[in-house]
């Protein structure tokens, strides 16, 4: 009952379990199993965290906590500023959440095991281009936030009015641009994954769990650097 | 040839040029960039942090470029839009 390489790679993407509701049915896909899971783990890590900072011991979690706490405020920081600190849990739950998503694709392997579920949500465009309405969303009440309605209509029609269909494909591709790159990366990696699993499943695939981390990591830092950038766009040239 | 065998074969050699393609000019201009941002660091090592992050700012964007070549030759791979009038 093993499956071809093709079939592995199409059927990334497969119904794990359906919950009837009146005449259809809610199916559960593998993306959306796997996103439920990361964003909980990550919620319990993130919760884990708070309270052994808030308890004041010094122990290796509280420890963690301010280093990631630290790195995050000066990331933001050095984009916008000391204003930035208001943008920092958002970016911050947007740059683990992607994290966890990315690192629970290194197991997918596991999925020859039974466990289909086990892939990256990433690998789906549905997640990503979530993801990236998401962060769009909040840019947009950010800006709303910092300069009032009047003004953020108002940079629709920067620098002249007759930009203005410019400026509004403008916003409309950012999310499909932060999406496609965040899919395309995930996506391309896991084939090459599955393929090299596939052909020789002995030391080599190690090579690429190293490079799944570096590329997970870095695609995580890049989503949130350009939303913090997209906040900075539309809100530091007003203010 | 028949007309099923040439679209199989155009629709397995077109994504392959088109990744050969992207990364050609992808991988030329990160070489670019990353070679401006090691000459920039060399004169002025001071300066690292930000030219660390804008460096990597500018890969990924130059990446992306060739990620959107990757969808489409994805796109013609697995889930070719014309196939249908091909096989009916």
């Amino acid at each position: 009952m093993t499956e071809s390489l093709q079939e592995i790679i199409q059927h990334s993407i497969r119904p794990i379990f359906e919950i009837p509701v009146g005449e259809g049915s809610i199916v559960f896909s593998s993306t959306l199993v796997a996103s439920i899971v990361s964003g909980a783990s990550f919620l319990l890590f993130v919760i884990l965290l708070g309270k052994s900072v808030k308890n004041g011991k010094p122990k290796v979690l509280a420890s963690i906590g301010e280093l990631i706490f630290l790195a995050l405020r000066n990331f933001t920081r050095s984009i916008i500023g000391e204003i930035g600190d208001s943008y920092m849990p958002f970016i911050g739950s947007l740059f683990g959440i992607i994290v966890f998503s990315n690192f629970l694709g290194l197991f997918s392997p596991l999925g020859g095991m039974g466990m289909h579920w086990i892939v990256s949500p990433n690998i789906d465009l549905s997640v990503t281009l979530g993801l990236a309405i998401t962060g769009i969303l909040y840019v947009h009440g950010a800006s709303i936030g910092a300069m009032g309605i009047g003004k953020w209509l108002h940079h629709f029609i920067e620098p002249y009015p007759f930009m203005l269909p410019i400026n509004i494909i403008e916003e409309l591709v950012k999310p499909i641009s932060l999406s496609v790159r965040l899919f395309g990366n995930l996506f391309g990696e896991h084939v090459v994954y599955e393929i090299v699993f596939y052909l020789i499943s002995f030391v080599v695939p190690v090579l690429l769990i190293v490079l799944g981390m570096f590329t997970g990591l870095i695609q995580a830092y890049v989503f949130s650097l350009l939303i913090l950038i997209y906040i900075k766009e539309t809100i530091g040239v007003h203010t | 040839m028949d007309n099923a065998l040439a679209f199989y074969a155009i629709s397995i050699i077109v994504p392959g040029l088109t990744i050969a393609l992207a990364v050609i000019g992808g991988a030329a201009a990160q070489g670019k960039a990353a070679a401006a941002a090691f000459e920039a660091m060399a004169r002025q090592p001071e300066a690292q942090g930000g030219i660390n992050s804008s460096l990597i700012l500018s890969l990924a964007l130059i990446e992306s470029l060739a990620i959107y070549a990757l969808a489409v030759a994805l796109i013609i791979l697995f889930a070719n839009p014309f196939i249908s009038y091909i096989l009916p």
